[in-house]
């Protein structure tokens, strides 16, 4: 009897101090409690943070700029690494293969260069205000250090697929915020005041995802004028995106702001005469956000594709403006697969960006909704 | 357990129940969940029988553990709920006796069927069959039978009532579609459905609450169990309508001898259906005795308290209800001793939050679990007085 | 007992369009409360019973306008600008009178904001209607707390620390923040423990003599409702079809359906086994009412003339009402009166230590309290 007692008194000591702290803990602290229990989705967002810390490092992080091209490295594989007093790369020597027109590089390790950390190259601006040289690993000119391998100009893959981080990784978040400012405003509108206003929406809505997306986008995209700055060509680009992308968001939003608009809290609210303003950002849209913020989670990966598949097909971002679908359009040539596949590299990085989005979503959405 | 008699210090009324004559004999069930959170101890050693052609009344609040009780018997815990230790034992109806009886009721030719269940008698121990098993599935529904507290659950929406219990009686009694087709509108017609072709012909959105509760009784029933659970069947249904249900309950007891296990809240119920009741709290049985006792000669705080804090029509209005202070704790909470002591009026400190009691018999077929009673107190202190 | 009316319900209407075909067109109505008459005294508990479905939930929902009449008039007598129609009150007349009309809610779960701390929950009509702010609104919250029986510093807790009871007090306290006239309770402990129930139906009487409460109090539970009501209004599809005090309408009821809820009611004794009155057949639809009395198709002593003509609400004298052709003739059976069975204290066995004599207090307060009820 007295061990039963035992057992039986450990977890109760435990489940008051639980109770006693539970009691004070928000909601959000509860689903971030639940977030990281989800280890898959946690993983993902780790690797995600360091994806976009690479972005915003690129250039620190590139030895070579990511525009320079370089007759001497056409088509280079990746560097071959050896140990010189340090980490160093072998020496290469291209030769013209003259029955296919194919530049051959040789590797001779023998003729190593040093990679030096924290070294002088480029000049650039940190965070675009910093200037510096500093890199975080150089070799001395005219060698070159090429991480992932040179494209058919001879430009550095790595720098290459880091610089269109940039645009990929932003664009998805760019796009979906502004898609789900729309759909939150929108969808609010048609849940919360229903009747006319909410027929209205739903029709307009409908049409809008009845309509094939890849069409429309390309459309869409093909209007804007080819001649326009990259800048200003990136931000109409996320607009188009968002456009389309905010009628399946909204209807989301929509039904759940009617879910909790039948609550009784909101009906307490109204007894006591609060306004509809009051309601929908007190009860309804503070409700409401955590299920906004897993679909929006869930709907980057979507973007991010999009901006992809719109710039492989030539309607999206253009050259010399770099991003992840750029760079697949340029590996276009079943000659990279075979002969150059570390081309191939910015497509392992749209697949790992969207599988960890794809897994934070899931893991927010889950978190969020225990029990959906 | 240590059950010391309290002989005849209690004018108990004589229990009509034969104590051999269990159909299902719970002993010591543990049900418990692991979640993320804590480990919940849903059943914390139930014992109890259910007698053959008896009604037994599980009365308790929420997280008492009284769904999970019938839940363990039909092997049908929801994860990650475990069985965790103790025994649930059915025992087969001994001769062909029961089976005639509920064929000539039931149907007139089940009787091959009651023959053939005849044959497998004997006693089935069920915690060691596995959920999944062939031998679990045939005593699931062909033998205990289930009805839930909302029926869209069990009932599915695409198929209508009718075909629904045919399925069930092709399933387990007969391979003539033309007879199975006859016997679920038969067994409609027992269920009180008034017209029981047209309701065959329904689907289950298309009926009303009532009459669902009664299609779900029908499919339970097909197949001629020796035992129906209730768990809650009439707390989504109106007063009208959960008399008619209780009204079914009773004749399924006194003209086919069904024995049941009814599970529920409402103290009225029991009082108005039940022959034998069990009182739950916290995953215990805090008390177990004849309904009548229960209601005339409670012993257990918990069950006074609950009988004096219900109002009830011809009580002094307006006079407050007397209250069992604080609420049921928390799920994740294991109280060291009992479970009630918290909440007990008749707490006593040191003894009721340290010592679990122990049951013991305050009358004819009367136990309580209560340190206020002799025998009760796991050590020499109980036996002393 | 004031006898002043503090509310006037008359033909009171709420019909919920059914919509079809491709325009959405109107081609039906739920006729949900069709045709209400209630006179609600101040200072007294008028319940409202009747089946699921029977409209009396959204009775209360109309005389609150949370949902708009479709017909009828709801007149609340307020204080200070007097009768005011609340079925057309312009917004600012309703702004006005809201704070004096307030609900509490069924589910102790969704009728709180789970991302607001209890306080914000309590504070939210004292906030709307800026009548405190600062040190002054803690302590009205903290006051409401203790006030409902919790403690002050629950109010940094959120609702999921709570139990159903608890929640439901915490539902108590923000509906009577605003020092309302009335409470429309609508199945304020349907959903809560038993044990948890008296808690809550004797808090609630406490506050009503504290505060001067009138409660419209909605339930389905006749056992409660014949604890806690002054008068009863029986609904059946969206019609009011008795109205009595609760004695009368408990002991002698005049409209058969009042007569069958009453024999259904589950007696918790077992030496009292009813066999209720059977109702045949299911209640009909209130999108597709019979003709003439609703109850007709359920009614045992139905004649010719129900299935033609639709009784009026008429009184029987004593301020009893019921709308039946035969309420002068039929001799219904009332309540079974239910005999208490008197429970004896247990004794308790020897105890040792000091504390004997505290619990031997705690029992005979106990014992008092039960002789008292």
């Amino acid at each position: 009897m007295a061990s039963i007692q035992e057992a039986v008194s450990g977890p109760e000591v435990q489940a008051q101090a639980v109770e006693s702290s539970v009691g004070e803990v928000s909601q959000w602290r509860l689903m971030g409690r639940r977030f990281r229990q989800s280890k898959l989705a946690v993983v993902a967002m780790i690797i995600l943070a360091l994806m976009y810390l690479g972005a915003l490092f690129a250039t620190f992080l590139s030895p070579n700029e990511y525009d320079a091209q370089d007759a001497n490295r056409k088509n280079a594989a990746p560097s071959s690494w050896t140990w010189h007093s340090g980490p160093a790369v072998c020496g290469v020597t291209q030769t013209l293969d003259t029955t296919n027109l194919a530049y051959k590089y040789k590797s001779d390790c023998k003729k190593s260069v040093t990679v030096h950390f924290f070294g002088e190259g480029f000049k650039y601006k940190l965070f675009g205000i910093i200037p510096t040289r500093r890199h975080l690993f150089t070799v001395k000119a005219p060698n070159k250090v090429l991480l992932w391998g040179a494209d058919t100009q001879g430009r550095d893959v790595f720098a290459r697929t880091m610089q269109g981080a940039r645009v990929s990784l932003t664009i998805g978040l760019l796009g979906v915020a502004i898609s789900t400012a729309l759909a939150a405003i929108i969808g609010t509108i048609s849940g919360y005041f229903r009747g006319a206003v909410d027929t209205i929406i739903q029709r307009i809505i409908e049409i809008i995802l009845s309509v094939p997306t890849l069409p429309l986008w390309a459309t869409m995209a093909a209007v804007l004028p080819r001649d326009m700055s990259v800048t200003k060509r990136y931000f109409l680009i996320t607009l188009v995106l968002s456009l389309v992308g905010w009628a399946g968001l909204a209807r989301q939003v929509r039904g759940k702001v009617m879910a909790y608009a039948q609550a009784d809290y909101v009906a307490a609210a109204k007894a006591a005469g609060s306004s509809h303003r009051r309601i929908i950002f007190t009860h309804l849209l503070p409700n409401a956000m955590s299920h906004i913020v897993a679909v929006a989670m869930l709907a980057i990966p979507a973007t991010i594709i999009a901006e992809t598949s719109l710039s492989f097909l030539g309607i999206g971002m253009l050259p010399p403006a770099v991003s992840w679908g750029v760079l697949l359009s340029d590996a276009q040539q079943i000659s990279v697969v075979l002969q150059y596949p570390w081309m191939l590299i910015p497509a392992a990085a749209v697949v790992v960006a969207v599988t960890c989005f794809q897994l934070i979503g899931d893991g927010v959405r889950d978190a969020v909704d225990p029990y959906g | 357990m240590s059950a010391v008699p309290m002989g005849d210090d209690v004018a108990g009324v004589p229990a009509a129940s034969n104590r051999t004559d269990a159909v299902v004999s719970v002993r010591d069930l543990e049900v418990q969940f692991k979640t993320p959170i804590g480990l919940v101890r849903a059943l914390n050693g139930v014992t109890f029988d259910v007698q053959r052609g008896r009604v037994l009344g599980i009365v308790g609040e929420s997280g008492c553990g009284k769904s999970v009780t019938a839940r363990a018997i039909m092997q049908i815990i929801e994860p990650p709920g475990k069985i965790h230790g103790g025994s649930i034992v059915f025992h087969r109806p001994s001769g062909q006796d029961d089976g005639e009886a509920a064929s000539q009721i039931l149907s007139e030719d089940a009787a091959d069927t009651a023959a053939a269940k005849a044959i497998r008698s004997g006693s089935v121990e069920i915690t060691t069959l596995d959920p999944r098993s062939p031998e679990m599935r045939s005593l699931r529904g062909a033998e205990i039978a289930m009805i839930f507290q909302e029926p869209m659950t069990s009932l599915n929406p695409v198929y209508t009532v009718g075909a629904q219990i045919e399925e069930a009686v092709l399933l387990h009694q007969t391979s003539d579609k033309e007879e199975a087709r006859r016997r679920a509108v038969d067994m409609l017609r027992q269920v009180g459905m008034p017209n029981p072709e047209g309701a065959a012909q329904s689907f289950p959105h298309q009926l009303s609450g009532g009459m669902r509760q009664r299609a779900m009784i029908a499919m339970a029933l097909s197949c001629a169990p020796t035992v129906l659970i209730a768990d809650e069947p009439t707390t989504a249904l109106d007063v009208t309508t959960e008399a008619q249900i209780l009204e079914l309950m009773r004749q399924l007891r006194d003209e086919i001898g069904m024995s049941i296990m009814f599970i529920t809240h409402s103290m009225g119920v029991v009082a108005q259906l039940c022959d034998e009741v069990i009182v739950m709290y916290l995953g215990r049985v805090v008390e177990r005795a004849s309904v009548d006792e229960i209601f005339y000669n409670p012993k257990h705080p918990y069950t006074r308290s609950l009988l004096r804090s219900i109002p009830r029509i011809g009580s002094e209005r307006k006079a407050p209800l007397e209250v069992i202070k604080g609420s049921v704790p928390d799920p994740y909470a294991q109280l060291p001793g009992c479970p009630f002591h918290p909440r007990c009026p008749d707490f006593i400190p040191g003894t009721c939050d340290s010592l679990v009691p122990l049951e013991t018999s305050v009358g004819a077929d009367h136990g309580v679990r209560c340190h206020l009673y002799p025998g009760s107190t796991p050590t020499t202190a109980g036996e002393e007085s | 007992m004031d006898t002043t009316p503090l509310l006037e319900v008359t033909g009171l209407k709420k019909h919920f369009p059914i919509r079809g075909g491709l325009l959405r067109r109107q081609i039906g109505a739920v006729k949900a409360v069709d045709g209400v008459d209630l006179t609600v005294a101040r200072g007294e508990t008028m319940a409202i019973v009747g089946e699921s479905g029977c409209g009396k939930s959204t009775t209360g929902r109309t005389i609150m306008r949370l949902e708009q009449p479709t017909g009828g008039e709801v007149v609340f007598h307020d204080t200070k600008l007097g009768p005011v129609h609340v079925e057309n009150a312009n917004s600012r007349t309703m702004r006005q009178i809201r704070p004096n009309m307030q609900i509490i809610f069924q589910d102790p779960f969704s009728s709180l904001d789970s991302r607001m701390t209890v306080g914000r929950v309590i504070a939210e009509p004292l906030k709307i209607n800026n009548v405190l702010s600062g040190r002054q609104l803690k302590d009205r919250v903290a006051e409401l707390l203790s006030l409902v029986g919790m403690r002050p510093e629950h109010a940094s807790r959120y609702p999921h620390a709570f139990s159903g009871g608890q929640r439901q007090r915490i539902g108590i306290a923000r509906a009577i923040a605003l020092n309302p006239d009335l409470i429309i309770c609508d199945e304020p402990v349907s959903a809560l423990d038993v044990s948890v129930q008296a808690q809550v139906l004797n808090l609630m009487e406490d506050l009503q003599r504290k505060l001067d409460l009138t409660y419209l109090f909605i339930s389905h539970d006749l056992s409660v409702v014949e604890h806690i009501a002054d008068r009863v209004a029986v609904m059946y599809v969206g019609q009011v079809v008795e109205v009595g005090t609760t004695h009368e309408l408990f002991y002698s009821p005049k409209h058969p359906y009042t007569e069958a809820l009453l024999s259904a009611v589950p007696q918790p004794d077992p030496r009292n086994r009813t066999r209720p009155t059977a109702l045949t057949g299911d209640v009909p639809s209130p999108a597709n009412p019979p003709s003439g009395c609703y109850f007709h198709t359920r009614c045992p002593y139905a004649q010719p003339i129900c299935s033609e003509e639709r009784p009026p609400l008429r009184s029987l004298g004593g301020g009893q009402q019921a709308a039946c052709h035969f309420a002068d003739e039929l001799n219904l059976a009332g309540a079974v009166v239910n005999a208490i069975p008197s429970i004896d204290e247990p004794t308790r066995p020897a105890v040792q230590n000091g504390s004997a004599a505290v619990d031997a207090a705690a029992v005979s307060t106990t014992e008092q309290h039960h002789e008292e009820s």
